[in-house]
């Protein structure tokens, strides 16, 4: 475990442990030496250096004179074993573009599109992969709760805004663990989370790789509409999680769950709340009331997860402008 | 008293030789056939279940073909490719049991291509996978099916015979 700043950033299992396995063997033996953390993503190339993305830097891993670290032939098989030898059961995650394994690490796949009259049938021909690895960040959401939770415990409808790769999924992710066991002043609540993009939850054969609490539902690879009305009809939820809404008809199936009594917590890709007003559709559930405090997270120092505001349906900043708080480090 | 002996030893001898002769050919004919039903099992199961290749295989083994598939789906686990997997249960496979130690070369071969295929392409290139090495194992059984009932006679009968025959000999 490895704490910083009373946040307790705890490695959910170590990363060479979980993944190395993937790698042909000279990469293999090339990443087993890598003594700096945390690495954020490892990218991989065909037929170039491998490129290891840390918190607010990155590094180049260039191979031996005459040889090549990454060739076509073993990015297909890292995908291959990435997939446990068996691609034909992964076809929807080929399709959306991502592998989900276990320990919650995602590995984002470029390739070669195959289309049928649906649209993108799977990819093929595996060029680069961006592999980037999960870390449980239990606590992240400790400086949010005291401003989210109504008198009664319950939570306020939220949206958690930020540029991208700034915390947003993880910050989501401790929130609705957090109220599912009633912890930091709230009360416990019934959750169903809609993780359209299996990024919340990071399921993998039904097992969630991440703890969303002990009362939370997840509607995995559901779109947000559907999965909204299902878990509205079904489920009686308290509240209803989920991650990047934008469109129109997510916003409508958050504004009848809404009439409905259902709160909502969402984040969003926005950079700060001002262009809330051009963003029509998000706008529009805050006038409406289907969400009633935004916050604003974004990078301090080159380090992501820091809270740069919290504000209310009406964009009024509830907290100090100077210094921000930071929920996490990676 | 000692010529008996040897006349009856030499009759079993030769009777015991034609009877192993003939149970090859069948062991052959048996294992290839167990071994094409246990791929069409794994194949069916592929196609409509998402569960993953060290699974299904374990799922598909049959009396005769245990002892490949057992170990095949342990591998996979450790191996970095399934042609490695596939090529390590084999060898364990021809040691240890008679049946795949009957086996040809030629027969092997078949296997190992299907096993470059296998699990590494979707559902309808698997099917597609599977229904070559059908194809291929149908020639290769219906030779199996022949040796077995033409030479596997004969090899009975010329044991019997022939230990008939030395018999007499020595007496």
């Amino acid at each position: 475990m490895l704490q910083m700043d009373n946040k307790t950033v705890s490695l959910k299992e170590n990363w060479k442990e979980g993944l190395l396995y993937l790698f042909p063997p000279l990469l293999r033996e090339t990443l087993s030496n890598i003594e700096e953390l945390p690495i954020e993503e490892i990218r991989i190339r065909t037929g170039q250096p491998v490129q290891l993305c840390f918190c607010g830097s990155e590094r180049l891993l260039y191979p031996p004179a005459n040889q090549t670290l990454v060739s076509a032939e073993d990015c297909a098989a890292i995908v291959e074993r990435a997939c446990e030898h068996s691609v034909y059961a992964w076809q929807e995650e080929l399709r959306n573009g991502f592998l989900t394994l276990s320990g919650g690490h995602r590995v984002g796949l470029c390739g070669k599109a195959v289309k049928d009259n649906a649209g993108i049938r799977t990819l093929t021909d595996i060029t680069s992969l961006n592999i980037r690895i999960a870390r449980a960040c239990p606590g992240a959401a400790d400086a949010l709760i005291p401003k989210l939770v109504r008198n009664d415990g319950s939570a306020y409808p939220t949206l958690i805004i930020s540029p991208p790769g700034c915390g947003k999924t993880t910050v989501l992710r401790d929130l609705i663990r957090q109220l599912s066991w009633g912890l930091n002043g709230s009360r416990p609540m019934r959750i169903v989370v809609i993780d359209e993009r299996m990024e919340l939850a990071g399921c993998v054969r039904g097992v969630a790789q991440h703890d969303l609490g002990p009362r939370t539902d997840i509607l995995n690879g559901c779109t947000k509409p559907e999965g909204i009305r299902m878990a509205v009809r079904t489920l009686s939820p308290e509240v209803l999680a989920t991650d990047e809404l934008g469109s129109h008809e997510d916003a409508l199936a958050i504004q009848e769950a809404a009439f409905c009594g259902v709160i909502t917590i969402a984040s969003a890709h926005v950079t700060e709340p001002t262009l809330l007003f051009k963003r029509r559709v998000l706008f529009g559930l805050l006038e409406s009331g289907a969400l009633e405090r935004v916050v604003l997270l974004g990078r301090h120092n080159g380090k992501a997860g820091h809270v740069l505001g919290i504000f209310d349906g009406t964009l009024n900043r509830l907290t100090d402008r100077e210094g921000g708080v930071l929920c996490f480090e990676r | 008293m000692l010529r008996a002996l040897a006349m009856i030893s030499v009759f079993l001898g030769c009777t015991y030789w034609g009877i192993r002769a003939s149970s090859l050919l069948r062991l052959r004919r048996d294992t290839l056939s167990a071994f094409k039903s246990s791929v069409n099992h794994l194949c069916s199961r592929m196609s409509y279940s998402a569960q993953p290749l060290a699974l299904l295989a374990e799922q598909a083994k049959t009396k005769e073909t245990e002892v490949f598939w057992s170990l095949f789906s342990k591998r996979l686990a450790i191996e970095d490719d399934v042609s490695a997997a596939w090529k390590s249960a084999m060898e364990y496979a021809r040691e240890n049991d008679a049946g795949f130690a009957s086996l040809k070369i030629q027969e092997l071969r078949i296997f190992e291509d299907y096993a470059k295929g296998l699990g590494s392409s979707d559902s309808t290139m698997q099917t597609k996978n599977e229904a070559w090495l059908q194809q291929r194992l149908d020639s290769v059984m219906s030779e199996a099916n022949d040796a077995y009932n033409r030479k596997g006679r004969m090899f009975r009968s010329i044991g019997i015979l022939t230990g008939v025959a030395a018999a007499l000999l020595l007496w």
